[in-house]
């Protein structure tokens, strides 16, 4: 009896050595993936849902702005905030007081980051750079997905 | 003989792996799954239409789109250059290519879609104004690309 035990104790010495070869392959096949999508851009946003960019030829890494998003049903989103609908007509006002109060804290920046969805008519384009335009917005940066 | 014995010596992982974990960590903070890109445009132009009384006529390129074709119109009384289909992009490219080879110094367009056009098909416009592509290699067209609106 008392032998068994040593005879297990001996045993159970012999592999506490974990192999980890195979999770370090792992890991470092991952790192590639990752390092490949690395995007160096300080653009940060986050989609809204029914909204699908479209594709573009452009390469030139976008900034961190105020950023307008309209999705297939024309609702009107201010930094990821639903402020209402183009179809109300009280949207484009509220809009523009958004903007203004943003554009006051930081008068400096006078960029806007403009996130349509592929379909939006050009009427609505129009509307949301004219209302930054009058606001103080001087310049627009129309959001994009890189084809390949 | 005394038969000498190969010690295996295993190479200890574990800092590395340390090191590799902490990595994958920021880059999956920082990573985004879809590339994003720009396309800046300047505050869109305003014009009205009784106001063409300028003395010299520059190139003053202007693309004008509705929902089936692209205009080329050129010079301060626009006239029509060209009207493409959708479709035909490429012409559309190659004779933007031959405007600005014999005006090299232009590099403005204004656009003027009309308000049922979709942002697909301006943001395609726009692709094909801006770059040309030479042997692989991107060349800038007509850069500056500006959105007219007209009262």
């Amino acid at each position: 009896m008392k032998r068994m035990f040593f005879n297990k104790k001996r045993y159970a010495k012999e592999n506490s050595e974990l192999d980890i070869t195979s999770l370090l392959d792992v890991l470092v096949i991952l790192l590639v993936f990752l390092l490949k999508s690395y995007n160096a851009s300080d653009l940060k946003l986050d989609l809204v849902k029914n909204l699908t960019l479209p594709d573009s030829e452009q390469r030139k890494l976008g900034s961190q702005n105020i950023v307008v998003q309209i999705d297939k049903n024309q609702s009107v989103f201010v930094d990821n905030q639903l402020i209402g609908s183009f179809s109300q007509g009280s949207t484009q006002t509220k809009l523009m007081e958004i903007l203004k109060n943003d554009e006051e804290q930081k008068p400096t920046k006078k960029v806007i980051n403009l996130v349509f969805d592929q379909d939006t008519p050009y009427s609505i384009i129009q509307q949301v750079m004219n209302s930054s335009s009058q606001v103080g917005y001087s310049q627009f940066k129309f959001i994009v997905k890189g084809n390949y | 003989m005394k038969k000498i014995k190969k010690k295996t010596s295993k190479l200890n992982l574990i800092p590395i792996l340390d090191a590799i974990f902490i990595f994958i960590f920021f880059l999956l903070m920082s990573a985004q799954f879809i590339d994003m890109y720009e396309i800046g445009t300047d505050k869109p132009i305003t014009s009205t239409l009784s106001n063409n009384d300028n003395k010299k006529d520059p190139l003053n390129l202007t693309i004008k789109m509705n929902k089936t074709a692209i205009s080329i119109f050129l010079g301060m009384t626009p006239k029509l250059y060209k009207s493409y289909s959708y479709q035909e992009l490429n012409e559309y490219r190659t004779d933007l290519q031959k405007i600005k080879a014999k005006h090299p110094k232009e590099t403005s367009a204004i656009l003027k879609p009309t308000t049922n056009v979709s942002y697909k098909k301006i943001v395609n416009v726009i692709d094909y104004t801006k770059e040309q592509s030479i042997n692989g290699r991107k060349v800038a067209l007509f850069e500056q690309v500006i959105f007219n609106t007209e009262l």
